[in-house]
């Protein structure tokens, strides 16, 4: 899943050791999720929305499941 | 993070009994050995590893409990989301693995040596016994 992570921390100017701190997770997750690596589960995608004052759908771009 | 400190103190509290059940464990073995009542050397390596580990974990942990930041820092290696789905899929990928390579072992020697047989299904049997009882208990429980 895509998100948005990457470019709205850049533009608060939010290191990823900070973003990490705030969301109470390790800078590796914070890293895999700017990746696309890693899907953040509700709770987390939740607390990253409200750290970025956006909501959920605007934070994280579902593409649909490509196996369906 | 409130009940994630009680859970710390918790966690200190069973290491300190485990650390003075192996060194209560250590000394029996090792004075019974020197009266000849058993036979055979008591690996103190083993012990001795074991203790200074949960000695070296009981001290981080009392710091941690201690001192907020290492605290802090301690919830999020131990809660961190991804690091538990990485130690969930490395647990289930190593216990099916372990299952196919006991399942080859415990064939190929029905070919060599029956006591190696009978020993290696013997430990496939329980293996798979916890594995699909552990499926049916967390099945039910999530």
């Amino acid at each position: 899943m895509k998100n948005k992570i990457q470019e709205l921390r850049k533009a608060r100017k939010v290191t990823q050791q900070e973003l990490a701190d705030a969301l109470s997770v390790t800078r590796q997750t914070i890293i895999s999720l700017e990746n696309g690596k890693y899907n953040a589960s509700l709770t987390l995608a939740h607390k990253a929305a409200q750290f970025f004052g956006v909501t959920i759908e605007e934070l994280f771009i579902f593409e649909g499941e490509e196996n369906l | 993070m409130e009940e994630f400190r009680s859970k710390l103190k918790t966690r200190i509290i069973l290491c300190s009994i485990l650390t003075v059940v192996l060194v209560v464990a250590l000394i029996t073995l090792q004075s019974l050995e020197r009266r000849g009542t058993i036979h055979g050397e008591t690996n103190i390596g083993f012990f001795a590893g074991g203790i200074i580990i949960l000695i070296m974990n009981i001290l981080r942990m009392k710091k941690a409990l201690k001192d907020e930041k290492s605290f802090k820092d301690w919830y999020i290696r131990n809660t961190d989301e991804r690091a538990v789905a990485v130690q969930l899929r490395a647990a289930n990928f190593t216990s099916l693995f372990t299952i196919v390579l006991l399942g080859i072992a415990t064939i190929v020697f029905s070919y060599i040596n029956n006591v190696a047989y009978a020993v290696l299904a013997a430990a496939l049997g329980i293996y798979m016994f916890i594995y699909l009882g552990s499926l049916i208990y967390f099945n039910k429980k999530m």
